[in-house]
């Protein structure tokens, strides 16, 4: 039997309308990930040099990382810096 | 399989509602669960360990949560709430809302396809917001039914759920849905509220990022933390002087709740060497107005932290400023114990040891008659001393700190005498 693996989106999409802020939102978070992707892509860094590079406030930047470490795309080395941070490298996960 | 009659419900999953049912239903009577998150567990499943033992919370946790499950005499209805309970004859007609997971609960495996290519990053309730969780997504690790729900309010309705699921369980053609139920009797199991730190504006929670309460501090100590260790909220540091600040919203008639929570002390105890084990050398300091340390080993188990080098600083905390430059914090206190006088320390994290508060919710449930609350919003225990979980209203009862706080030993010590109570009345009723 032939499935349309979209079938009861279309259901929903007739009588639920998605929030522009909410579109905007996962965009932004997408940006992210990509952003810290880039600041890992020449090597290990802690949470206060990732967000040098982006230049984005240490928080936001914890917040963002340990999201990305929990869905898989970043991880921790298992080192730590002589003032005591954790360096996070990619993972596998694109 | 799904009934329309069950001798009991037991509103709340947490641990005291399982614990309750599972004794029911051991006796044979038929019970039903009603679950408002999306799995039981309530509280405890998200807690490290227990005080005193330092016994795994979701090794105890999570095989009571699979029998409460897998019974046959259980039925657990989540992310379901009870709209109305009404009396009639010797039994109540009780109206549930299920609302809609978009996924249906027969075909999902918990495989977790759908969360892994959800583009959403929403905040993550069961961590506190410490990280973000997705719009489609499974509560946590542990939990039950380990079924995916869809966060429909955050869901950008780009499909790809659907179109990855494998087992075809997305089904955005859900509706909420109500079911009418006779039941016998009713406990109440609801559990309570954590004390919002927010409420405390002086000690910076919400403002300053290395000031957290105790609930996402026992997240991060947890096998199923956010983190890979426990690092600041503010920048990621491993902490080297961490401050507990005991009594945040509890015995404290400003922030109206004048009772004592009956686990703060214990938990931060806890906790506290629990970092000392993750931490060796970060110096942990207490800051508390009386440590009472009441129950079976917890005198021990205090002198134990002492020994292992936590400091106890006798004086209440009146505020605590952030250094910009570091996210330190210096913590102003006045120390009634030791020199006394208006004093201030530096630390890298403050953890509050937020206070419980009542969940007052059960009371809206009842169509004409009152559930009674005490004086600070618990259902009201009328006979506490021989009759502890029966309130005014007959066939009505309650367990675990839906009557006050209690801790989890207690909690489940109230839910046995709420099964035995529950029992005694269905058997009169016949």
């Amino acid at each position: 039997m032939s499935w349309d693996k979209e079938k009861t989106l279309k259901y929903i999409k007739k009588k639920h309308k998605v929030s522009q802020e909410k579109v905007e939102e996962t965009k932004e978070f997408m940006k992210i990930r990509k952003a810290i992707a880039k600041a890992l892509s020449d090597g290990p860094k802690t949470i206060p040099q990732i967000a040098k590079i982006m230049g984005l406030p240490l928080a936001d930047v914890t917040y963002n990382v340990m999201t990305c470490r929990k869905y898989g795309y970043i991880e921790e080395t298992g080192e730590i810096s002589d003032d005591d941070y954790y360096y996070y490298e990619l993972k596998g996960r694109k | 399989m799904f009934h329309l009659e069950y001798d009991v419900m037991v509103v709340g999953g947490g641990i005291a509602g399982q614990e309750t049912a599972l004794n029911l239903a051991d006796m044979g009577f038929k019970v039903i669960i009603i679950e408002k998150e999306a799995s039981i567990g309530g509280k405890m499943i998200l807690l490290s360990k227990v005080f005193p033992t330092l016994d795994c919370a979701s090794c105890i946790a999570t095989p009571k949560m699979s029998e409460t499950m897998r019974h046959e005499n259980i039925e657990v209805l989540s992310y379901s709430e009870v709209m109305s309970i009404e009396r009639i004859d010797k039994k109540f007609k009780v109206k549930i809302l299920k609302k809609p997971k978009y996924v249906r609960e027969d075909l999902c495996t918990g495989c977790q396809e759908c969360e892994a290519n959800c583009p959403v990053n929403v905040e993550d309730q069961f961590n506190f917001g410490l990280v973000g969780r997705r719009a489609a997504y499974i509560p946590f690790s542990t939990a039950i039914p380990k079924t995916a729900v869809i966060d429909i309010e955050n869901c950008v309705l780009c499909g790809v759920c659907e179109r990855v699921c494998p087992a075809n369980a997305i089904d955005f053609t859900q509706e909420p849905e109500t079911y009418t139920l006779k039941v016998k009797a009713v406990v109440l199991a609801t559990g309570f509220n954590l004390f919002p730190a927010r409420k405390k504006p002086q000690y910076g929670f919400g403002k300053f990022p290395n000031v957290m309460d105790a609930m996402e501090m026992d997240r991060l100590l947890s096998p199923t933390r956010p983190y890979n260790a426990v690092v600041r909220p503010l920048d990621g540091k491993i902490p080297e002087n961490i401050a507990y600040v005991l009594c945040t919203g509890s015995r404290d008639i400003t922030a109206g709740n004048p009772i004592c929570s009956q686990i703060c002390c214990m938990y931060s105890i806890k906790q506290a060497q629990l970092l000392m084990g993750a931490l060796p050398l970060a110096d942990i300091t207490i800051y508390y107005i009386d440590i009472r340390a009441f129950g079976k080993g917890f005198e021990e188990f205090y002198q134990q932290a002492k020994d292992m080098g936590v400091q106890f600083v006798k004086g209440k905390v009146a505020k605590i400023e952030e250094i910009k430059e570091t996210g330190n914090l210096i913590v102003r206190y006045e120390d009634i114990e030791g020199s006394g006088g208006v004093k201030e320390a530096e630390h890298d994290l403050v953890v509050l040891s937020v206070g419980m508060l009542s969940n007052p919710e059960a009371a809206g449930m009842f169509k004409f008659e009152t559930l009674e609350l005490d004086e600070f919003n618990y259902v009201k225990q009328v006979d506490p001393l021989l009759n502890p979980a029966k309130t005014n209203l007959k066939g009505v009862f309650a367990a675990g700190t839906a009557t006050g706080p209690k801790d989890i030993p207690d909690s489940i010590l109230s839910a046995g005498a709420a099964s035995a109570e529950v029992a005694a009345y269905i058997r009169s009723i016949k």
